[in-house]
Order: structure tokens, then sequence, then C-alpha cells
């Protein structure tokens, strides 16, 4: 990570804008069993009170970093019930970075966001239907499956 | 030209330490400013030009940045206290990104 994802230009920028960025190494045991990590590398999302709401483990490339912190971000305003902010994070990386390995758990969350902040259930049949349509291998898909009752 | 500035660091300290020469900040306070307010944390400064410093000539010259300096990230300003920055994430309400590595 510290040679080829941070380096790039716009990993810092996508950092810089949308976390405080903290770096701990192994050695400090008090965090490794705070978190249970045990393995590097292990990049959380964190909230002020320093509760963990995303998890990633083991390396990432530039593009797959930065989709993969937005959905990071996108969890953490979930959790924190801002669900118009989880909804315009998703939106945009679902629509506009579309990042493979990233999508179906992004478009997943994005009914979810949906939902929640609506009560609307037809956005997760939306889920439902895009997952099987684009990504019918995902283990999303089959998490979404129970869905398909939803009417369309 | 792109330099690199940390809100935690003193910006003219860290710019001569960047390029090596005596930084003179032309619109300080309006660096300073932005500095204050937090992120971006990092600044981008385009449009650097040498002046010999009166009184100073064996400087060899100074960074003298023009107003509109454009902002942006150069790379990732880490911080090792998560105790700090969790009063920061409290204080502009963003996430924070904990990364654990191994230096070896």
């Amino acid at each position: 990570m510290g040679t080829v994802t941070y380096p790039n230009p716009g990993v810092a920028k996508f950092v810089d804008l949308n976390f405080i960025p903290v770096q701990v190494e192994v050695s400090n045991k008090e965090l490794m069993q705070k978190y249970n990590v045990s393995w590097t590398p292990t990049i959380l999302v964190l909230d002020a009170d320093g509760k963990e709401h995303y998890r990633s483990v083991g390396f990432l490339p530039p593009d797959t970093f930065i989709a993969t912190f937005e959905l990071g971000k996108a969890r953490y305003y979930l959790d924190l019930e801002q669900y118009a902010e989880a909804r315009a994070v998703l939106e945009e990386l679902v629509t506009r970075c579309p990042v493979p390995e990233v999508m179906p758990e992004a478009i997943f969350f994005q009914g979810v966001a949906a939902y929640k902040h609506t009560h609307d259930p037809k956005p997760l049949r939306a889920v439902y239907d895009t997952l099987t349509a684009k990504y019918p291998q995902s283990e999303w898909a089959k998490r979404a499956e129970p869905y398909k009752l939803i009417p369309a | 030209m792109d330099i690199l500035c940390n809100k935690y660091n003193d910006v003219e300290n860290l710019l001569s330490q960047i390029t090596g020469k005596l930084a003179i900040l032309s619109e300080k306070n309006h660096i300073k400013e932005q500095v204050q307010k937090g992120p971006p944390l990092v600044f981008s400064v385009r449009m650097i030009k040498l002046r010999k410093i009166s009184g100073k000539r064996s400087q060899t010259g100074a960074a003298f940045i023009r107003k509109g300096a454009t902002l942006m990230a150069m790379h990732v300003c880490w911080v090792d206290n998560l105790a700090k920055a969790q009063e920061t994430a409290r204080k502009t309400n963003k996430p924070i990104l904990l990364d654990f590595f191994n230096p070896q």
C-alpha cells in the first residue's frame, strides 16, 4: 500500500478530502487487540468515538482502494443514520466509479440506504433485480434473494 | 509546481524544507486561514517564483506563492495519534481511516 496505493495522487486527494487518516504500526499491540487485527494491511473506518463501521484486509490497488472506501464512507453514514449522505455517496459510486469488485455490495447498500431513508421497499426489489441481472454470481445477489418477494 | 503542506505543520517551515529555499508566502493570511479551516489538509502551490532576498544574498532565493494558489492533495498526511484524530473527527464530522501497517 505504501509503495503503490498511498503515493497515488488520486488516492491522496480522496483520503484527505474524506477522512482523518491515521496510521499505526503492528507494534501497537493495544490497538491491534482492541480492533481484533491479525493481518496487514488492515484498514478500518471509524467514527469519532472509535467505533468500527467498515473493514478491508489485504492490498488494494488505487482505483479499488477509492471505490472500497467510498463504500466504507457510505456504510459509516448508514450506521450513523445519515441516510441522505449515504445515498449520495452510493449513487456517485455506482454511477460514476464502476469498479467491478465493489459494485455488488455498493448496489446492495444503495437499496438498503434508500429503504431506510424512505421506508419504501421498492428499492430493495430493484437491488434484487439489478444484482441478479448484472452480478448473478456475487454473494450480494444471494443476500438480496429474499427481496424478490417484494412486488416490483 | 506542486508543493505539499500539512495543516499540522507551519506552512512556511514546511515549504522551506521541501524547496530547500527560504519560503515567503505572499498570501500568508489567506493560506493560514485556509489551514485553520481544516480540510483539505494538503496545499498544492503553483506558480512559484524565485527572487533574491534583500540583505540575504547567500540565500539562493525564496519560494514565492501567488494569490490564488491551487489546493490539492499530493500525498496522504497520516497522523499517528488516534485520540487526536478522534478529536478532529468530532469537529469535522468526518470518519477516521485507520491503517494498520507493518513497516518491515
